[in-house]
């Protein structure tokens, strides 16, 4: 197991070595002079110099790029342009929101989805026709859309729930989990639909396998054989797609949070990005990155730990 | 954040999607009697006062932590701050004495609010460039320290705004051992106000939390025990804050009045900006065409100004031609109406000018989410007598006098502060962000400085009028609309919550709860 | 954001002749593909010749007519400045699709080649591809376009070719997979054999088989480009105002949410509305692709037969199973039974076997699943009678199998491997019937499952208790599935082809084991097989099956000395041809 961790851990390394290079480079696409492009065309020499000292500008690119280096694995990301804010800080004070979004999104439509698909699946029929198009509809519908239409409906009209901000846990732990309900629904309601489809074909291709045969013909009853067999052998292929969800819902979460008021990284890199702040575009692309990589990690544990030959080889 | 925090929260997360509770909820179950929070439009760019973007909701932010030399109050007058009595010690208005409190420290409890650190502050006035230091330090002579409590600044010219000056960002006293890393005010102020800036709950353009400085010289004065500005560049999200009790008192457009009375917020509004396009290309740097003063007139009188007042801002607010607002000497009834909305005469001034067929030009936008319909309202109206105006969408960009010298021209909301110092920051400092591309005019300058040396407020008034008559012709810029300032709180969180003149926003101190 | 799609399988034929037009057909026959093409046709329209379709101009203002619900002038009303939505829709049209085409047509060509090299050559190309896919998919595509749109300003067809390599990564699996299996068939092997050049067997043989596959990944993936296209401009990016686009219109819309409502429809309806139509038209793609055999484990295993069953002669006691003219068939596409299994009848005595000989195909198999009620769907039995004691269980449900399934009558199938649940510990296995059906505790379960272990001959039992099924043999595996089926101690065991996936001298250990067990615990055995060989080694009586029927039943030695049938004869000489050839079959 050990052994599977660490060489998991590696094959990282690469893809976390070419991300942060591609993210050092952001810098030399800007279109002619960066300092300039991002302070604009009458800069003063002394601000260009500024932005250039600030960025590394005027160090050889070999040099930059070591540098650059060394201080991620420092945790150093630099600041921000335009708040002066270091980068790792303004990131820390968002990413609670951001996680706690994407990780509670991802689990909640986990959940639903894999319920659905499996009930797709078994059920069969109408509830699977149905299912299909429903689902082909949430996947049709965009967040931002589905998130101003539940704040519409659930906060305005039943005034049930609040319609934006953030309560922080520490605060008030209830109000803290009505102010993330309606953004949580807004961006699972893909990941439900996707999921619920991925599970049920998982679940379908599962239960034409021989053993699902050999093991009603043991006797089993019909609901250990699904939930037990079934769906531990359906969760695998599975897994690998809330991955892929996850990653997905991050990004959801980036433009629901603009929606409800959220003080999470999306608000960050969209300002970013609108100053043209490239640290702080470099440091949200770096460690969401490696957010993904320690989910993907923990979800190839668990998929690990379902598939003893993964695990086992 | 703590890694704990984060545990907690992503357990709870999972907990809260396995069994989610609705009841519980209730609409003002998050108002509290020792904390209020404030929805804010736009994030402070920076904490040093000097550095701050001019405007009432800028202000907001910094008025806990720094107190001002004085305080202006919602009648006009002003009241005592760091100073207690104030005033002209000269006939000819020149030298301005100001005798400080005593016994006052800065946040820190160590270093007193003294005269050096007051003379070191307005000194700064000249060796900082901000957004509005230009105004004041161009008529500053001097700031001399005669006693441990007494300061005499000495004035070049005559400035007849300089006690609201010194009541706002550039009254506002930085504590001098914090000067020496000025750079750290961006996001640390060190002031004497009654709150501290809670740095470790403050989100950067997000939230930003205040809690009571111990040291204040009147721990009495403010009742909160932590203040929050909560930045909604969303309207809704603002106004759905407000009506949920996440916020009790917010400052936005006139958007949403109408809704918000509906659902019993209060509201109050009073004529303050002034919006407009500063043609800044009027010597026609970018857009050759602007330099022709009927060019500049045709588009003032190619835009409709009534339907825009009633269908971008409702009707809350009037038609104007003039850039000064109401609460200005310089403002003249008459010039409201100085430009009526003639297409025809528009297009026959074009053509005069040898631009029958139209031209281009560029119109910044900083705030696309505040003037984006306002911008192409304007747009549309010049395309109908051929003029195309090209929108560039700057949002999240800090006004910048070189990023606006790359459009001819820019969208602007401003509010006057009194006619001396606004014709200053609007067109007479030149290589300013208002005037990027440095215009002059010799009338102008001449106008100003006969009204300027008025002594008498009638002749002065008149003085000043005369100059907004003179720009109104010129056709500097295309104003459009005074709009209102609106303020919306909760009644069962505030009492009886009133504005300043001048002022965007109901100001920090004038906060009462409940 | 589905780049890994399970739903979409790589065909399971490979057919040299690619039947293109008839895969047509079927996608244009689905209504809901006709949905979806009707709505896009008309967004394309609009978006073409929005100049001259477009009721007005969008960018016209009428400050004086804002805020209008539809109406004839205004079918979708106005906006906040009077302009009219529907020409702002029609006019922001070309741009979302553009868009996403754009982003779809980058992913399928960085993808697909990639795809077929690293399919069709494997290797060192293939292990770099897979890293070059994992590595997209890691990245979150909105970061990305954000960082793009950082660096090179507000252009968002540039965001979309970046979105475009981000999505390549799921054509990039798809169609190495579709390649891998194309390219191990035989016909490719044949192609290369006759010196065609690796180009031409990409393009003529592989390339047709993955347009099926790659028509249902592009629309899925067009539906996706376009909601990221649309969130990019909600959030204001790549948006040039006053010029209209889908994702700006909602952000609009939602400037006016509490006084405006209906202004949310139409922008989004737009952008749901064509993600939809695209997604639609891939559900359809993908339903005629050829689909992979699959499992319902809630159908039933008969079809209204309960009535009809209800006298049968008493079975006599000596038999301990008696199947009588079972009929096995299934509705085809039009709704007309076909038959796989007609009118067969046979007694299984106590104790002894009884083979059921035929070729592949001939519904042997079928006949012995119909026993247990194992029927693969859509396969059912639609008449006869499956009598056990006295109780039929062709009529009975899944109900009335309680208690018969793994405790009357036990399976063994043919792969071993395949019939134990790869992610369970054996003795996780053997503990289901032996609590269930002795009642044993997990630790008394445990210490009959070593025992039963023991007793399939296994060499290290404690060892494989504790292992996982892909850790044992061929040999081992069908042991270890001898002895779960022990564990109910059934008096019927139904032994589907069960060495036929074996090698020769683990063959004989294990019909060795069924001989013994059937001695020990009398057990009655139905065989399977198309081996005459085991046949002859360890039946009692044979039951030779031909097209769904028994053309001829008789005791083990009439079989082989006198076969009456011709076809029995035919198969027996056909064994002798293959064991002069191969010494075994």
């Amino acid at each position: 197991m050990l052994w599977f961790v660490t060489k998991r851990l590696l094959t990282a390394i690469p893809t976390l070595l070419i991300i942060t290079s591609l993210t050092f480079l952001l810098v030399y696409f800007l279109p002619g002079d960066a300092a300039q492009t991002i302070l604009g065309d009458q800069a003063t020499p002394e601000q260009l110099t500024q932005v250039r000292q600030e960025l590394g500008l005027d160090q050889p690119l070999g040099t930059q790029y070591v540098a650059y280096l060394g201080d991620l694995v420092r945790g150093e990301f630099g600041h921000s342009l335009v708040t002066k804010q270091s980068v790792l800080q303004a990131i820390g004070q968002r990413s609670t929101v951001t996680l706690t979004l994407a990780i509670g999104a991802t689990v909640f439509s986990a959940l639903i989805g894999i319920g659905l698909g499996m009930w797709a699946s078994l059920k069969g029929g109408t509830v699977d026709r149905v299912l299909r198009t429903v689902t082909s509809m949430g996947m049709a519908i965009p967040s931002f859309w589905g998130g101003l239409l539940l704040v519409l409906l659930f906060a305005v009209t039943l005034n049930l729930l609040p319609a934006n901000g953030y309560v922080a846990f520490g605060k008030s732990p209830s109000k803290w989990a009505l102010s993330l309900i309606l953004p949580i629904i807004a961006i699972s309601i893909a990941a439900i639909s996707t999921l619920t489809r991925q599970t049920r074909a998982s679940f379908q291709e599962v239960l034409g396998k021989d053993f699902i045969r050999s093991l009603r013909a043991s006797g089993l009853p019909v609901y250990v054989i699904a939930f037990k067999h079934g769906l531990r052998n359906a969760a695998i292929p599975v897994i690998t797609v809330i991955g892929l969800q996850f990653v997905a819902l991050l990004g959801g979460a980036v433009i629901t949070e603009q929606v409800f008021a959220l003080p999470g990284i999306g608000q960050l890199v969209v300002n970013a990005v609108q100053q043209r702040d490239i640290p702080v575009v470099q440091g949200v692309v770096v460690y969401i990155t490696v957010v993904v990589l320690l989910v993907n990690l923990t979800l190839d544990l668990v998929q690990g730990w379902l598939n003893p030959k993964v695990r086992l080889s | 954040m703590t890694t704990s925090q984060t545990n907690r929260g992503m357990l709870a997360a999972v907990g809260m999607t396995l069994a989610i509770s609705f009841a519980g909820y209730a609409g003002d179950a998050f108002a509290q009697d020792t904390t209020i929070t404030v929805g804010v439009q736009r994030a402070p760019n920076s904490f040093d006062p000097l550095l701050s973007v001019w405007g009432g909701q800028y202000q907001m932010y910094l008025l806990p932590v720094y107190e001002p030399l004085i305080r202006q109050s919602t009648d006009g007058t002003y009241l005592p701050g760091l100073a207690v009595e104030w005033g002209y010690v000269d006939d000819a208005n020149l030298q301005f004495q100001l005798k400080l409190r005593e016994g006052v420290t800065f946040s820190d409890g160590t270093t007193p609010v003294n005269a050096a650190a007051v003379k070191q502050n307005l000194d700064r006035l000249f060796e900082v460039t901000g957004p509005q230091t230009k105004e004041l330090a161009d008529s500053l002579d001097s700031v001399e320290a005669t006693d441990d409590l007494t300061v005499i600044v000495k004035l070049k010219t005559q400035n007849p705004d300089f006690q609201r000056i010194i009541s706002q960002l550039s009254g506002m006293i930085v504590n001098p051992s914090a000067l020496a890393e000025a750079a750290n005010l961006a996001n640390n102020p060190a002031g004497a106000g009654p709150y501290l800036l809670d740095t470790a709950n403050t989100i950067i353009n997000d939230t930003y939390v205040y809690t009571k400085n111990p040291n204040y010289y009147d721990p009495a004065a403010y009742s909160y025990e932590t203040i929050t500005m909560k930045v909604y560049a969303d309207q809704n999200a603002m106004l759905t804050a407000l009506q949920s009790g996440v916020a009790q008192l917010g400052y936005g457009g006139p958007d949403n009045v109408e809704v918000a009375k509906r659902s019993g917020l209060q509201v109050v509004q009073q004529p303050t900006n002034v919006f407009h396009l500063v043609i800044s290309d009027r010597d026609g740097a970018v857009a050759p065409a602007l330099a022709d003063e009927r060019v500049r007139q045709a588009l003032n009188y190619a835009v409709d100004r009534e339907a825009i007042l009633a269908a971008i801002y409702r009707g809350e607010g009037t038609i104007t031609t003039q850039i000064f607002a109401p609460n200005t000497n310089a403002y003249d009834p008459a010039l409201d109406t100085f430009y009526d909305y003639n297409p025809e005469k528009a297009k026959q001034l074009l053509a005069d000018a040898g631009y029958a067929d139209g031209f281009t030009f560029s119109v910044a936008n900083l705030f696309p989410q505040r003037d984006g319909d306002y911008v192409q309202a304007v747009a549309a109206y010049l395309a109908d007598v051929g003029v195309t105006m090209n929108i560039a969408s700057l949002a999240g960009q800090a006004p910048d006098a070189a990023l606006l010298r790359q459009h001819s021209a820019f969208v602007n909301g401003f509010g006057g502060q009194g006619a001396f110092t606004d014709a200053k920051t609007l067109f007479l400092s030149k290589g300013t962000v208002f005037n990027a591309f440095s215009s002059e005019d010799p009338e102008l300058n001449q106008l100003w400085s006969d009204a300027a040396a008025q002594s008498d407020d009638a002749a002065q008034a008149a003085g000043f009028q005369k100059l907004s008559r003179a720009l109104t012709e010129k056709a500097w810029f295309l104003p459009t609309t005074v709009v209102n300032a609106v303020a919306y709180y909760r009644e069962d969180a505030l009492q009886d919550v009133k504005m300043t003149p001048g002022v965007t926003v109901p100001l920090f101190y004038e906060l009462r709860n409940k | 954001m589905t780049q890994i799609d399970l739903e979409t399988t790589a065909p399971v034929q490979a057919k040299p002749a690619a039947r293109r037009s008839s895969y047509v057909n079927k996608v244009m026959t689905s209504p809901t593909a006709i949905i979806g093409l009707v709505w896009l046709l008309l967004v394309v329209i609009s978006a073409i010749f929005a100049d001259v379709l477009s009721p007005y101009s969008p960018l016209q203002n009428d400050l004086r007519a804002t805020f209008q619900l539809p109406s004839w002038a205004h079918p979708l009303g106005t906006d906040q400045l009077g302009r009219d939505i529907l020409s702002r829709l029609m006019h922001g049209a070309g741009e979302a699709l553009l868009g996403s085409i754009l982003a779809v047509v980058v992913a399928v060509s960085v993808g697909l080649p990639l795809g077929l090299l690293s399919g069709y050559y494997g290797g060192t190309i293939s292990l770099l591809a897979n890293r070059f896919a994992d590595l997209l998919l890691t990245i979150p595509a909105i970061i990305v376009l954000l960082a793009v749109l950082a660096v090179f300003g507000n252009n968002m067809y540039l965001a979309m070719v970046a979105l475009g390599v981000l999505l390549s990564a799921g054509f990039l699996r798809l169609s190495t997979s579709t390649t891998q299996g194309v390219a191990r068939e035989l016909f490719v092997d044949a192609a290369r054999v006759f010196g065609v050049r690796d180009l031409r067997i990409l393009v003529r043989h592989v390339l047709p088989n993955m347009i099926g596959p790659v028509v249902v990944q592009a629309s899925m993936t067009l539906g996706i480009a376009l909601l990221l296209q649309s969130g990019l401009s909600f959030l204001g990016l790549g948006v040039r105002a006053p010029f209209p686009s889908w994702g700006q219109m909602v952000a609009e819309a939602s400037m006016q949410v509490y006084t405006q409502p209906w202004l949310m429809v139409p922008a989004g309806g737009a952008i749901a509305l064509t993600t939809l139509a695209f997604n639609f038209i891939g559900d359809a793609a993908r339903d005629a692709l050829p689909q992979a055999q699959r499992g319902n484990l809630l159908a039933p295993a008969s079809t209204g037969i309960a009535k009809q069953n209800a006298n049968v002669a008493p079975v006599p006691s000596d038999v301990a199973l008696s199947v009588r003219n079972l009929d096995v068939s299934y509705a085809d596409a039009d709704g007309n039974q076909i038959s796989i299994v007609r009118n067969v009848s046979f007694d299984l005595k106590r104790g002894t076997t009884l083979g059921l000989v035929g070729e592949s195909g001939s519904g042997k198999t079928m006949t012995a699943l119909a026993i247990l009620g194992l029927l693969p769907t859509p396969l059912q039995i639609s008449g006869g009678n499956v009598l056990l004691d006295d109780k039929d269980l062709a009529g009975a449900g899944e109900s009335g199998y309680q208690g018969i399934r793994g405790r009357r009558i036990a399976l063994i199938s043919q792969e071993p491997m395949a019939a134990l649940d790869p992610c369970f510990k054996v003795k996780t296995l053997l503990r289901g019937p032996l609590m269930r059906f002795r009642g044993l505790s997990r630790r008394e379960a445990d210490v009959v499952g070593l025992k039963l272990l023991e007793t399939v001959g296994m060499r290290n039992p404690k060892g494989v208790f504790e292992s996982y099924p892909h850790q044992l043999s061929g040999g081992m595996a069908q042991r270890v599935a001898i002895a779960w089926a022990l564990a109910g101690q059934p008096d019927v065991l139904i032994a589907d082809e069960p060495t036929t996936a074996l090698d020769v001298t683990v063959e004989a250990g294990i019909l060795d084991l069924l001989r013994d067990l059937q001695a020990e615990f009398g057990m009655s055995i139905v065989l399977v097989t198309h081996d005459l060989g085991v046949v002859a080694d360890i039946c009692h009586e044979v039951a030779v099956m031909r097209d769904g029927q028994i053309v001829e039943h008789a005791p083990v030695d009439d079989i082989f000395n006198s076969p009456r049938h011709d076809y029995t004869q035919v198969l027996l000489s056909h064994a002798n041809a293959l064991e002069r050839d191969l010494g075994v079959a």
